[in-house]
């Protein structure tokens, strides 16, 4: 089953990035047309990488149970004696695997070059620094679960799509716009008793658990919440399952949702 | 012993079946049979282990078995299989899931199906015996046929039947086959469980069905005797009874009747 998932994602993985064949004329038609910008051909490369990587995980996960959908296979793997948490790791592994790869040599050399040009850092700081980005990961790994989980129950119900899409969303948009107040008051309090904080490390570690606390904590639990689906699934509609999934994310997802609007009416 | 205990199953709140239990014995062929709708592919999936019972439990006499579904064979009505693959990489797939390295498949020669072809390109039939072939090559203790072979043209349908004979004869494994066409198979059947949207209205062997199964025509319902099932046929009102008397029938006959008719309920 390992051979089989892995040829499916390199197949699509390469369709993917085959798109990055359009810069060139991407680059080309810009260039003349807004000779202004003064864009490299290599800020376009940049750019593409960048958002194929993003666009590759969502359609890695989307794809997961694709052939299965087409060839009507979903019963068929259900009746050999694999467990249902090999299949998990059959289906998702080789997906992360090249997402995070690809995810990994991108933001390795982006970090890489930041840290360059910072003065004065200590070499531990640096290179906690340049892992930062680690956190991360488990946005891709939440996007695999639940391209799995759409899988097995009803890829095609907008309702669930939407539903499974949240704690993802909650996830990338909490990198990049909550205000990390429990960071900021963490720092404080430590300020407080300690004085200047003044090593790098302790700032990237104080970071780095406030991000899991404020921000991947709800996320994980909503997706905790669907073990007993996934446990008992079975030859049963994946109609079913959905409506079983919705059921259960029906309170992590008000939640999140709480968490969200309180934190951009900036109450915690 | 294969047991079912107490089986409550279907799809969603409602249901097919309810509380049924019935055993059977290792080695033996059973048909389960009966109207549409009253749950039988359902059965089939809760004995492969791929669908749940909501209630109730399946006791399959293996001991030391982690999962039953290492030592089950099962076709279902629908042919699910991966279509995309190549056949030789779908045999592959199969076997690694069931950690067995079976010699090529010999019944795939006999359907002419090329090793090196898509599954896509197969035709029906050849898509089902290949199916067949997969399930038989990991050696199952029990083999779970829903109805596909209906739709597998008799010389290749005979292939398949010839096989699972010889399978039986060679390794005795348990066979529950659900509907097939009854001429073809009242040879190898040695027990037949027939539903009822009410539950199992008959779970008998052959040999008891062929010796005590009588066919009475008569308006009234006859008495002291146990009456399986009643209908109105040809103007004439058809009784089959459990009886020493009457006119004895096939086995084909039993199931036909069956099937067309209002059933009593069992007492």
């Amino acid at each position: 089953m390992w051979k089989k998932e892995i040829t499916d994602t390199l197949k699509q993985t390469a369709l993917v990035l085959s798109f990055l064949l359009l810069m060139p004329m991407i680059y080309l038609v810009n260039h003349f047309r807004f000779p202004e910008a003064d864009l490299s051909f290599l800020w376009y490369i940049d750019w593409g990488i960048s958002f194929l990587i993003s666009f590759l995980a969502l359609y890695l996960a989307y794809n997961m149970f694709s052939s299965e959908d087409s060839d009507d296979a979903l019963n068929y793997i259900r009746s050999l004696p694999v467990n249902k948490w090999k299949l998990l790791a059959i289906k998702i592994l080789p997906r992360l695997a090249v997402t995070l790869l690809l995810v990994f040599t991108y933001r390795y050399q982006i970090e890489y070059r930041f840290t360059l040009g910072v003065a004065g850092m200590s070499q531990s700081a640096m290179l906690l620094h340049r892992f930062t980005f680690l956190p991360n990961t488990g946005i891709f790994l939440m996007i695999m679960i639940a391209g799995f989980l759409l899988g097995i129950s009803d890829r095609k119900n907008p309702f669930l799509v939407v539903a499974l899409a949240i704690p993802v969303l909650y996830m990338i948009l909490g990198e990049a716009t909550i205000p990390r107040s429990m960071y900021v008051n963490t720092y404080h309090w430590w300020y407080g008793h300690f004085g200047y904080m003044s090593h790098n490390v302790w700032r990237s570690m104080i970071f780095l658990l406030t991000t899991f606390l404020q921000i991947y904590l709800p996320a994980i639990i909503s997706f905790i919440v669907l073990i007993p689906v996934f446990k008992s699934w079975d030859a049963s509609s994946g109609k079913i399952r959905s409506q079983r999934i919705l059921k259960r994310m029906a309170a992590p997802l008000t939640l999140i949702i709480a968490l969200f609007t309180l934190n951009q009416l900036h109450v915690f | 012993m294969i047991k079912l205990n107490n089986i409550t199953c279907g799809y969603g709140k409602t249901p097919v079946q309810s509380d049924i239990s019935f055993d059977i014995n290792h080695g033996d062929v059973v048909m389960i049979t009966g109207p549409n709708g009253v749950g039988k592919s359902t059965l089939l999936k809760v004995l492969a282990n791929i669908l749940y019972p909501t209630s109730g439990s399946i006791d399959y006499g293996w001991p030391d078995t982690k999962d039953p579904r290492q030592f089950i064979g099962y076709l279902p009505d629908s042919l699910s299989i991966y279509k995309s693959m190549k056949v030789k990489d779908l045999a592959e797939l199969h076997w690694n899931a069931f950690g067995v390295k079976p010699d090529p498949l010999p019944l795939l020669k006999e359907a002419s199906i090329d090793w090196n072809s898509r599954i896509s390109d197969l035709s029906v039939g050849q898509k089902a015996i290949f199916h067949l072939s997969l399930i038989l090559s990991t050696n199952p203790k029990l083999i779970l046929i829903d109805e596909i072979l209906h739709t597998v043209d008799p010389h290749l349908r005979n292939l398949a039947l010839e096989t699972l004979v010889k399978t039986m004869a060679d390794r005795n494994p348990t066979v529950v086959m659900v509907n097939l066409n009854y001429n073809e198979v009242e040879h190898m059947v040695n027990r037949v469980i027939f539903l009822t949207r009410t539950g199992i209205l008959l779970n008998e062997t052959t040999e008891y069905l062929l010796e005590n199964a009588r066919l009475v025509i008569a308006d009234k319902t006859p008495e002291n005797v146990r009456v399986l099932a009643t209908r109105v046929h040809a103007g004439r009102t058809e009784h089959l009874v459990v009886s020493k008397e009457g006119e004895q029938l096939k086995l084909s006959h039993i199931l036909t009747l069956l099937m067309g008719s209002t059933y009593q309920k069992k007492k």
